[in-house]
């Protein structure tokens, strides 16, 4: 484990661009990023500016087309499809704007299915770790409900308990609140918000600033790169104009 | 295992979510798989179970090879009474050999005559076999002769039908023909042999009938002394063939004879029109897992999001492929099981089929080997029909989520 205030993740000049046809997109130019163990980082920026890239890259959904990535000191940007699932599964808990719930399993199925790619871990151990990430999000009572059984609230927060499960190094949310009222996105603000206080290394993408304000940091983005609040205001102020 | 029972329980879960997709594909399955069982049974039953008798691979035919000239195409030919009694006696390879040949007799005693196809023996016959009857005794070699010769062995079907399974019957006199004969015995029900045989009588040649050399109404059998094979039972009989040519060219030149193995020439009708068959369900099958194959498929773009949360999660392509197999397998698994319900059905069928081709006195059912060949069909069925879908699924972008 990495000591806090240590870099868990460090990406350097990286860069993502993608081809269709004779296009050629470039989603990330050059970026450089530091997030320390128990950090809570939030990425903003305009529509299309590249964050959801750049979260994709960091939970190793996607790969960069050149730039270094190393997470907890170790590069993993050139890993094979089964190395990176199994980073994935081991240090990287998510949290999707669309919850992402599978509908044929149970609240508990949900939480446990991440526990059960792991070869060894003893089913006593997998189901203690289950229930206390459900507890945590306060949705123990609900352990048999199916998704379609529960408001978007509760099945964001059994969302959350399955990316906690896994005990991961970092959580990584993309929009978590995109598809909630703002009752329920404050809700699981607040949740996010508790768990950093534990200790939790949070990475979040939003476009609403009044939830990157829950965030220690706020990373901006714009055309693929990372840039400063007032150049993000001054750019933005440009293309308005 | 415990991936194993998650990875079950929720295609179950899947099956029971879409029972026209679960009904079709298990439908489709069945049909095919249930098809293979049911040709697979003949199959086994004729070609590959071995004959109902006591070490049945030393058991053989001898047939007559007739001149090419005079006969052109016919390989087989059957034997005349005087040559067999020269097999018999010049041979050093069989233990045992027998002869016989059908006798109809009209059985008088109850309300209508009946027609009984029997068959007249030598003494050997059984004890070349290697048979016991279930009740009384088998035929005597003192009565291979005319005077002596009134009495009969009852095949079990006959003893069941037309003596409603007395066994008070043996010991006790039957008419025939106008005369009497005395049942000696009741064979056991699992010996058929030959195919026609409601009974055993002697044949009982008289000496006039032990000398005709040119004349060809018998089937020969023979069984095989321990530690000589079908290659040198051949070498035997070529011999003493062309011995008999020799010194009976008048009934003898030109014929020869040929060694089978009796199993192969019992089967030797039957055996293309079963590999044919064979082939025709395989193909049957193979077109089910197509079918099946596609349904998937269109069920798999439906699951694209799934499979791309599971990986996304820290599922391995390896474990997507095996998720998805496991709802083939289980499908297919299933699909057998259903199969093999209806597949006595299908044997009915083809033995009513091929009625005429096939030897009576081979068992044709289910047994273990049919379990576990239709088992090791509906496994690989499932891995067929369900290779492609899972692959395509497990090398699905996860960038989806």
């Amino acid at each position: 484990m990495t000591e806090a205030g240590q870099p868990l993740i460090q990406i350097s000049d990286m860069t993502k661009v993608f081809y269709t046809d004779e296009i050629e997109t470039h989603a990330l130019s050059g970026v450089h990023l530091s997030v320390s163990k128990g950090e809570y980082v939030a990425m903003s920026g305009p529509s299309g500016c590249g964050k959801s890239t750049l979260l994709s890259i960091i939970g190793l959904l996607d790969t960069p087309t050149a730039g270094r990535y190393l997470l907890n000191d170790k590069p993993v940007e050139n890993l094979d499809f089964g190395e990176r699932a199994r980073i994935r599964n081991q240090e990287i808990g998510f949290i999707f704007q669309s919850f992402n719930l599978i509908g044929d399993l149970t609240v508990y199925e949900n939480v446990e299915l991440p526990l059960t790619y792991r070869q060894r871990m003893p089913s006593a151990e997998r189901k203690t770790r289950v229930m206390e990430a459900l507890e945590r999000v306060g949705m123990a009572h609900r352990v048999r409900h199916y998704p379609s059984q529960l408001s978007g609230g509760q099945q964001q927060r059994v969302a959350v308990a399955r990316a906690l499960g896994g005990k991961p190094s970092i959580l990584l949310a993309d929009e978590p609140t995109g598809n909630l009222d703002s009752r329920n996105g404050e809700a699981v603000m607040e949740l996010l918000a508790d768990l950093h206080r534990d200790g939790a290394t949070i990475c979040m993408v939003t476009h609403d600033p009044r939830f990157a304000k829950h965030a220690q940091r706020e990373v901006h983005l714009f055309d693929g790169k990372v840039v400063a609040e007032e150049e993000l205001k001054k750019l933005m102020a440009e293309v308005q104009a | 295992m415990t991936a194993l029972f998650h990875d079950i329980r929720y295609a179950l879960r899947q099956l029971r979510k879409s029972p026209g997709f679960t009904a079709i594909a298990l439908l489709t399955l069945a049909l095919g798989i249930g098809a293979n069982t049911a040709i697979f049974s003949v199959v086994n039953g004729v070609l590959l179970r071995p004959l109902p008798f006591h070490d049945p691979a030393k058991l053989v035919r001898v047939w007559h090879v007739p001149p090419a000239k005079s006969f052109p195409g016919i390989t087989t030919f059957a034997v005349s009474a005087a040559n067999y009694l020269d097999w018999q006696n010049q041979n050093h390879v069989f233990e045992q050999m027998a002869i016989y040949t059908y006798r109809g007799f009209t059985l008088t005693g109850s309300a209508t005559p009946e027609q009984v196809d029997a068959c007249a023996v030598s003494p050997e016959f059984f004890q070349t076999l290697s048979v016991q009857p279930m009740l009384g005794r088998v035929l005597l070699p003192e009565e291979n002769q005319p005077a002596r010769s009134n009495v009969v062995v009852l095949s079990h079907r006959l003893w069941q039908e037309h003596f409603g399974s007395n066994p008070d019957v043996v010991g006790h006199d039957i008419t025939m023909n106008g005369q009497n004969f005395l049942v000696a015995g009741v064979m056991p029900p699992n010996f058929r042999f030959p195919d026609f045989a409601q009974m055993w009588t002697p044949m009982a040649w008289t000496d006039a009938q032990r000398a005709v050399r040119g004349e060809h109404h018998y089937l020969v059998i023979g069984r095989l002394k321990p530690g000589v094979d079908v290659a040198q039972a051949q070498a035997e009989m070529n011999t003493i063939s062309s011995r008999l040519e020799q010194l009976y060219p008048a009934d003898d030149k030109g014929w020869g004879a040929v060694v089978i193995p009796l199993h192969d020439d019992m089967v030797s009708d039957v055996r293309p029109a079963m590999l044919v068959l064979l082939g025709a369900v395989a193909c049957v099958l193979l077109i089910a897992c197509v079918n099946v194959a596609n349904l998937i498929l269109a069920k798999g773009f439906s699951r694209q999001k799934e499979i791309a949360i599971r990986t996304a999660l820290g599922a391995t392509s390896a474990r997507v492929l095996r998720q998805v197999l496991t709802e083939t397998v289980l499908l297919s698994l299933v699909g057998g099981a259903l199969g093999l319900a209806y597949a006595p059905f299908g044997v009915r069928l083809i033995k009513a089929f091929l009625a005429d081709k096939l030897p009576q006195s081979m068992d044709i059912g289910l047994d273990l080997k049919v379990l576990l060949f239709t088992a090791a069909v509906s496994l690989l069925t499932g891995i067929l029909a369900g290779i492609l879908p899972a692959l395509r699924l497990a090398c699905k972008n996860v960038s989806q989520t």
